[in-house]
């Protein structure tokens, strides 16, 4: 199983530490949603881990191996900048031939799983933004790598094609360690099994997103009836908006509502609790 | 296609018109050489220190080294276009160091410095040679073009590469210093017939062994002078 440990690392820009002490240790093959606001490290943390910066103090290794001091160990990520890195002249088959000839790879495999064949020869100058993520994501993916350091993949992404990325990563997920920086909240609470929360340039929160516990929950209620006459509830957008302690009592007051004869048609929890956690004391 | 070269043909692509320039420029050497050519060969004999022939003689060899400058432009600024849209950034995540992508542009440079390097070089040898300037100035022609060429192409490339990985400023706006230092170069071998007279060939020599040196060195000294930071966007 590949493992990733960060131990007291400090990284940044010119000697200004942007990370601080961050101790980090990934050893599960899954997904871990690198979190935070605008400015917190997330980019600084992934390109620390790539290699790409060397930590002022501290170590990454993968493995066991310094991933700054042994290339080798780099050639087993693969990393994903918010930047597309695609020569701009070329045409996207062009682009990713140009990537396999540094390190090899299938190109004709990645574009049928990007679905890039009909822009195989448009020039990535000519594509729009998330066309280019997709090259982009082509190119992450030439090779089959251990590790997946990926800023903001789904970003510029039509739905459709975000949930397509989504599910692969998913499936990568299962044999490597993928981690997935994003501002979304709602993605991060859907793909991620882990969360890494940055602000500040140190790491606020390291621990399984389902562990998560808020301490209240609002949840919406769509039925045919009027709810509010039977529970303490506002109706908002369509939905009867009611606050409860735990997910358990949603089982209750449905039972409640249907036997006063009232037919429920859905159910969701309006609130992430990523959101709290994002937002506290920043 | 190696790195090396597909760095080289992306700069080839978009910069044609430098490429086909190049070739023009290392044109005006010929006619430099076809110029001294007709010189009289007493010209000297009025008690001159200046080697009026000397100087003549060797005038293609800074035009066609301004040549191979011109040719090997294009890939300075496409290391511009790469820094900015986060290709330098990718290859250190594949395991690159500084001085693996500066060599690598290095590379590209003179592979399409070269040519116009050789071709006006030889060009202009030849065309001495066959108006009778002799084997010597002919020779001393084609050695120094390619020699001071290749330094002087190297010497540019390098640091233009350094000046945009260590500007603050965005787009490569310290980047043409290079050029200016290379034209700097470029006039020194330009006066140094007029200085050195019969010795001018191992002037040039001597020049381009320096600038080459100093170029080498500043490669080898990359990943101590250029942090892996100056080559993000």
């Amino acid at each position: 199983m590949p493992s990733l440990q960060l131990t007291g690392v400090n990284s940044g820009y010119n000697g200004f530490d942007v990370l601080r002490d961050i101790n980090l240790s990934v050893t599960e093959p899954s997904i871990y949603v690198v979190l935070g606001p605008n400015g917190a490290g997330k980019t600084t943390l992934l390109r620390t881990i790539a290699g790409i910066l060397e930590p002022h103090r501290g170590t990454v290794s993968f493995d066991g191996q310094d991933v700054y001091k042994t290339r080798e160990t780099r050639k087993r990520m693969s990393y994903l900048s918010h930047l597309n890195a695609l020569p701009e002249e070329m045409t996207v088959q062009e682009a990713l031939d140009f990537y396999a000839s540094i390190e090899g790879g299938d190109v004709a495999r990645v574009m049928q799983t990007l679905q890039l064949a009909p822009l195989g020869e448009m020039k990535v100058s000519k594509l729009s933004q998330g066309q280019k993520k997709r090259v982009s994501i082509a190119k992450t993916l030439l090779n089959e790598r251990d590790l997946y350091l990926l800023d903001e993949p789904t970003s510029n992404l039509d739905p459709a094609m975000a949930k397509e990325v989504r599910d692969l990563l998913l499936e990568f997920s299962k044999r490597k360690i993928v981690l997935y920086s994003s501002h979304n909240l709602f993605e991060a609470k859907e793909i991620g099994r882990y969360l890494v929360l940055i602000k500040g340039g140190t790491l606020r929160f390291f621990e399984r997103i389902e562990n998560l516990r808020m301490a209240t929950y609002r949840v919406g209620i769509k039925a045919r009836g009027d709810v509010s006459k039977i529970l303490d509830a506002q109706l908002e957008n369509g939905y009867y908006v009611l606050t409860v302690k735990s997910p358990d009592e949603v089982g209750e007051i449905v039972k409640r509502l249907v036997n006063q004869g009232i037919m429920v048609t859905e159910v969701k929890e309006l609130d992430n609790p990523l959101e709290s956690l994002f937002t506290e004391g920043s | 296609m190696s790195f090396n070269r597909a760095i080289a043909k992306r700069g080839m692509r978009l910069g044609l018109l430098y490429v086909v320039l190049s070739f023009f420029l290392a044109g005006l050497g010929i006619v430099f050489s076809v110029a001294g050519s007709f010189l009289p060969a007493d010209l000297n004999t009025n008690g001159s220190p200046v080697d009026v022939n000397a100087y003549i003689s060797l005038l293609p060899v800074p035009i066609v080294g301004i040549a191979g400058l011109m040719a090997a432009t294009p890939v300075s600024l496409l290391f511009v276009h790469d820094k900015e849209n986060g290709t330098l950034e990718y290859l250190l995540s594949m395991g690159f160091d500084q001085r693996d992508v500066f060599r690598a542009y290095l590379a590209a440079s003179l592979m399409l410095g070269l040519p116009s390097l050789v071709v006006g070089g030889a060009a202009s040898g030849i065309v001495a040679l066959a108006l009778g300037r002799g084997l010597d100035v002919a020779g001393t022609i084609l050695v120094c073009s390619l020699a001071l060429g290749i330094a002087v192409v190297a010497l540019v490339t390098v640091l233009m590469s350094a000046f945009t990985a260590l500007q603050r400023q965005p787009m490569g706006m310290n980047q043409p210093l290079g050029i200016a230092i290379g034209a700097f170069v470029l006039v020194g071998a330009l006066m140094a017939p007029l200085a050195a007279g019969s010795l001018a060939l191992v002037f040039e020599l001597v020049i381009s062994a320096i600038v080459a040196a100093i170029s080498l060195s500043l490669l080898a000294m990359t990943p101590t002078l250029i942090r892996r930071e100056k080559m993000l966007p």
